[in-house]
C-alpha cells in the first residue's frame, strides 16, 4: 500500500496526491513538501544519500506510522542529487479515513525522515561548499513520537 | 541441554565470527560525507583482527590506520554507524556484520 521513492528527478504533488485520494474510504489527505530553501545566498544543494538503507530505513518508518493510525494510503518521496533554490526536496502524503490520523503520520514521518533516514545535504553558497549540520531541534521533535510504557496508540 | 552441546562464551563468540559468510572476504565498509571526504573513500574491504569485536573496537583501530581514518574520527561521538543497513550503537557486535557503514548526524528531510 505504501509507495517509497528515491530519485533525481522531480515528482508532481498533485498527481501523488490523486493518486492516494482514490478510494472510498478515503476522507483526507495531508501532503508535506519540503523545498530547497534559497535564503542566505544559497545557490544550490546536493543530497547524498546511503542507497539501500534510505529505502529500508524510511520503510520502518512507514510500518510504524502504519501500525498507530488508521492509513489508507502513505507515499514518501525523497529526491537525491545537486538542487537549487525552489527545487521540491520530500514529499510525504498520508491518506485516512478522517483527517486527525493523516496529519499525526505525515508530521511523525516527517520528523523521523530528518533524524533518521540516512540522508546529508551539503550546501554551495558563494563558491565555499560545506555540509549542513544536524539540528537539535530536529532531535527534540523526533522524540515527541516516542511511545511511553503502556501508553495507548493516539 | 546436553554436556557436549554447552559451550563457553569466549568459544560461542568465536565460532560464530568464524562461521558467518563472507568472513573470508572481510568486512566491507561503506563512509558518507563528510566521513568520505576525510578518509577519501567511498568504500573499502578491510579484516580487523579478532580482538574488534564491537564497532567502538573498530572505529579505534580504523583511527589507527592513518591520519585521514584518525581526522574522520576525532570525535567519535559525533560518528554515527549502521550494520547491514540499520542504525546501531558503537557498543553493537560486529560478529556476522556484512556491511558497516560510517556517516555524520542525518540531514535529509
Amino acid at each position: 500500500m505504501a509507495t517509497i521513492r528515491l530519485q533525481r528527478e522531480d515528482f508532481d504533488v498533485a498527481a501523488e496526491q490523486r493518486r492516494l485520494a482514490q478510494g472510498a474510504v478515503v476522507g483526507a489527505v495531508v501532503t508535506f513538501t519540503g523545498i530547497c530553501r534559497g535564503d542566505g545566498g544559497l545557490v544550490a544543494m546536493t543530497l547524498e544519500h546511503y542507497p539501500g538503507m534510505a529505502e529500508e530505513e524510511i520503510a520502518r518508518h512507514v510500518a510504524e506510522a502504519e501500525a498507530r493510525w488508521a492509513l489508507r494510503g502513505v507515499t514518501v518521496i525523497h529526491r537525491h542529487g545537486r538542487l537549487v533554490p525552489g527545487d521540491n526536496i520530500v514529499l510525504v502524503a498520508t491518506a485516512a479515513a478522517h483527517r486527525g490520523d493523516a496529519f499525526a503520520a505525515a508530521e511523525f514521518l516527517m520528523d523521523y525522515l530528518k533524524t533518521s533516514a540516512p540522508f546529508w545535504k551539503r550546501e554551495e553558497r558563494a563558491g565555499a561548499a560545506a555540509w549542513v549540520e544536524a539540528r537539535r531541534e530536529d532531535d527534540a521533535a523526533a522524540a515527541r513520537w516516542t511511545k511511553r510504557p503502556g501508553e495507548a496508540a493516539e | 541441554m546436553l554436556e557436549s552441546q554447552k559451550h563457553d562464551p569466549e568459544k560461542l563468540q568465536t565460532f560464530r565470527t568464524r562461521s558467518c559468510p563472507g568472513d573470508e572476504a572481510g568486512m566491507k565498509i561503506l563512509y558518507f560525507a563528510w566521513v568520505r571526504e576525510r578518509i577519501g573513500k567511498t568504500e573499502e574491504t578491510v579484516e580487523p583482527p579478532a580482538d574488534v569485536r564491537t564497532v567502538g573496537d573498530l572505529v579505534a583501530w580504523l583511527s589507527g590506520r592513518g591520519e585521514e581514518y584518525a581526522y574522520a574520527f576525532e570525535n567519535p561521538r559525533v560518528v554515527r554507524a549502521a550494520i547491514d543497513r540499520a542504525h546501531v550503537k558503537p557498543d553493537a557486535p560486529l560478529a556476522g556484520a556484512r556491511e558497516v557503514a560510517f556517516f555524520p548526524p542525518m540531514t535529509g528531510g
